[in-house]
């Protein structure tokens, strides 16, 4: 009875490890460069409509390249990312609390390795060394919208 | 008995193999879905054209223009552009179709021209890409200016065409 319990504690603990883990690593990895890329941006107060144009302007102004305007839908902007031969396109979701950048496509250049639902865990040198750009951008575009109301 | 036992192991090593390749095909196959833009899909993709867009033709002359090409035949719907570049002896015709709600660019025919006994003459598929995406690329910003517009913000103005020529 005795070495049951404890078999079924250790059992216990291990599905538990085996459960939290992944989440805890995920949280990691988008804490470090992938995060720089797609973890969500807080709206801090700006209504949808200044959402979209912090993402039109954060393509518009984006150190480098300019993105370019592929299309959109109620709640997301198409956004194509093209630089010697390299191209990346994303779509940028926006609802009442984030905007969020997520991999959409790219050329053979920048092909992401391990993709989650549109966030891009493994990328390319070039992914990680120009795309954070792209977010920074947005980001700074939503925080002047924000500040200038 | 030890025959049979053999050929078990086999037996079990065999279908590991095949579980071990099918998941193995299965990742790679995954992994060029994440990308899927190569060759002609790198120029000529579909812009979709939203309400806030006046003129489809205007803008593709416009941006054509801009990236030194010139229109050699105009019809409905359907614009014929050229590119031609001195340097590399290279010239390129582009079809652009175009609807109120959509447009793309669609490569038609490239040659070489002028070419001299002295020089290596030839179409470079590179550079031809190059200008292709360019001639994209230029359309697509020109719509992200029209889509900032009708967002309610202001972009910088457009500065003179810088030319594609390499």
């Amino acid at each position: 009875m005795h070495l049951s319990r404890s078999v079924l504690v250790s059992l216990s603990m291990t599905i538990c490890t085996w459960l939290c883990v992944p989440s805890a690593m995920a949280d990691e990895e988008m804490g470090s460069r992938t995060g720089k890329i797609h973890r969500p941006i807080p709206l801090n107060g700006a209504t949808l409509q200044e959402a979209r144009r912090a993402i039109l302007q954060g393509m518009f102004y984006n150190k480098g390249v300019k993105l370019t305007y592929e299309g959109e839908t109620p709640n997301s902007v198409t956004a194509r990312w093209d630089y010697r031969g390299d191209i990346v396109v994303f779509d940028v979701h926006y609802d009442e609390k984030q905007i969020q950048v997520l991999y959409k496509d790219a050329s053979k250049g920048l092909e992401c390795q391990e993709l989650k639902a549109g966030i891009c865990h493994d990328g390319t040198h070039g992914y990680y060394n120009y795309i954070p750009n792209f977010t920074k951008s947005i980001r700074n575009q939503l925080a002047r919208i924000v500040r200038a109301k | 008995m030890n025959t049979s036992k053999t050929s078990g192991f086999i037996a079990h090593l065999c279908r590991a193999f095949f579980a071990i390749a099918s998941i193995a095909a299965g990742a790679i196959a995954s992994q060029s879905a994440n990308a899927a833009i190569a060759g002609e899909a790198t120029y000529n993709g579909k812009f979709v054209v939203q309400s806030f867009v006046p003129d489809v033709r205007a803008l593709i002359v416009d941006a054509a223009t801009r990236r030194g090409w010139k229109i050699i035949d105009d019809r409905p719907g359907e614009l014929t552009l050229e590119l031609k570049h001195a340097k590399s002896h290279m010239a390129v015709v582009v079809k652009s179709f175009y609807t109120k709600s959509e447009f793309w660019f669609q490569r038609v025919s490239s040659k070489t021209y002028e070419c001299k006994r002295q020089l290596p003459c030839g179409i470079n598929p590179e550079i031809l890409q190059r200008w292709m995406i360019g001639l994209r690329r230029e359309a697509g910003v020109a719509l992200l200016r029209l889509a900032i517009q009708d967002a309610g913000g202001n972009v910088a103005p457009n500065r003179e065409p810088i030319a594609e020529t390499t």
